[in-house]
C-alpha cells in the first residue's frame, strides 16, 4: 500500500503499520545508522500514532508517524552527540553493546561507504533533512511542517549538509585521482 | 555538481532501502505495541462519526459560552453593582402627618415630629386655673 493509498483510507492500525513499517523502518535506519535503535524509535513513534489513532486515521497518519520519528531521531543523535560511547539507557541499548564487545554479529548496515560515513558525521538536523528530501522525496515545506522549522532553514541546513557532502565527495575524488 | 549529487544521494538511498526490511516478526512487534498502548482506540474510521461523539464537543462548548454569557450580564448589568439604597416604607397614617423636609433618598427612621406629641394642655385653651400648691399646710393663708 503507497502513501498516497495509506492516506484517507478506512484502515485499521494493524494494515496502517503492515502498509508502512518498511519505508519507516528505512527511514529510521538512514538517520540513526543502527538498526536496533531505528526499531526502538519506530516502535514509539508507532505507540504514538495508536495513543492518537482515532484522529489520525483520516488524516495522514503516516506524515505524523514520521514527523516523531525524526524528532526522536534527532534527540536521540543529540543526546550521543553530547555523551559519546555511554549507553542510551535501555535494555536495548545494553544487549547491543554487550554482543558488540562479544565479537557477536551484529546486523549489517544498509550501505557502508564514503557517503554513508560522510552522511552520519552531519549534524542531526542537517541529516534529517537530506534524508526527508532525498528519501523521502518530501518538499521543502513538507519537511519545514515535519521538523517544526521554518522554510528558511531547511534551506539552509539543507546548503551546509550539501556543502559538507560536496567538500568530503570532492576531497574523496581528490584523493582518488592522487592514487 | 550539485545534480551529480541530488543523483548520487537518491541512488545511494535507493540502494541502500533494498537491504532493509521489515520481517513479519517487526511488524508484528509494532501492532503489538501499538495495541498495548491504546487498546480501545482502534476501529474504522466509521466509529468517529457517530453523532453522540460528533456533537458533545460543540454542546459543551456552547453551555460553557452560555453560563459564561450569562455571568458576566449578572455581574456587569447596568445597576447591579450600586443598587438603590433601601428607602423607608411610607409611615402609617397619622392623626397629624407633619410636612417633612427631609431628602426622600436619604434612609432615616421616621421622626416623629412636633404635632405629633402629646401635647400640652395649655391655659389658654382650658380655661382652667392650674392648681398651684400655695403652700404646703392646708388651710393657712
Amino acid at each position: 500500500m503507497s502513501a498516497a493509498e495509506v492516506r484517507g483510507a478506512e484502515i485499521t492500525f494493524d494494515d496502517f503499520v503492515t502498509a508502512t513499517a518498511g519505508r519507516l523502518l528505512r527511514t529510521a535506519v538512514f538517520l540513526v545508522y543502527d538498526r536496533y535503535l531505528a526499531e526502538d524509535l519506530l516502535q514509539i513513534a508507532y505507540e504514538r500514532v495508536a495513543r492518537r489513532w482515532r484522529r489520525l486515521a483520516d488524516g495522514d497518519p503516516e506524515a505524523y508517524a514520521r514527523k516523531v520519528l525524526v524528532n526522536l531521531a534527532i534527540d536521540e543523535n543529540r543526546r550521543r552527540t553530547r555523551r559519546p560511547g555511554t549507553p542510551s539507557g535501555s535494555a536495548a541499548d545494553l544487549e547491543r553493546l554487550a554482543e558488540a564487545s562479544s565479537g557477536a554479529p551484529q546486523v549489517p548496515m544498509p550501505a557502508r561507504g564514503d557517503l554513508d560515513e560522510v552522511l552520519r558525521a552531519l549534524p542531526a538536523k542537517q541529516r534529517a533533512v537530506i534524508v526527508l528530501r532525498y528519501w523521502c522525496d518530501l518538499s521543502e515545506q513538507e519537511i519545514a511542517e515535519t521538523l517544526g522549522i521554518s522554510r528558511g532553514t531547511v534551506k539552509s541546513h539543507t546548503a551546509r549538509a550539501m556543502a559538507a557532502l560536496r567538500e568530503r565527495m570532492g576531497d574523496e575524488h581528490m584523493r582518488e585521482g592522487r592514487a | 555538481m550539485n545534480d551529480d549529487l541530488d543523483a548520487l544521494l537518491r541512488d545511494h538511498y535507493r540502494r541502500a532501502a533494498d537491504e532493509i526490511h521489515a520481517g513479519p516478526g517487526t511488524v508484528r512487534r509494532f501492532q503489538d505495541a501499538g495495541r498495548d498502548t491504546a487498546p480501545a482506540r482502534f476501529g474504522l474510521l466509521r466509529r468517529r462519526t457517530l453523532p453522540s461523539r460528533r456533537w458533545t464537543f460543540p454542546l459543551l462548548a456552547g453551555a460553557f459560552t452560555a453560563a459564561v454569557l450569562v455571568a458576566v450580564a449578572v455581574l456587569f448589568w447596568p445597576g447591579a453593582r450600586n443598587p438603590d439604597p433601601p428607602r423607608p416604607l411610607t409611615p402609617p397614617a397619622s392623626p397629624a402627618p407633619a410636612p417633612t423636609s427631609r431628602a426622600p433618598s436619604r434612609p432615616v427612621s421616621p421622626v416623629p415630629s412636633a404635632g405629633l406629641t402629646t401635647p400640652e394642655p395649655s391655659a389658654s385653651i382650658t380655661g382652667r386655673p392650674q392648681a398651684q400648691p400655695s403652700s404646703a399646710v392646708p388651710g393657712s393663708r
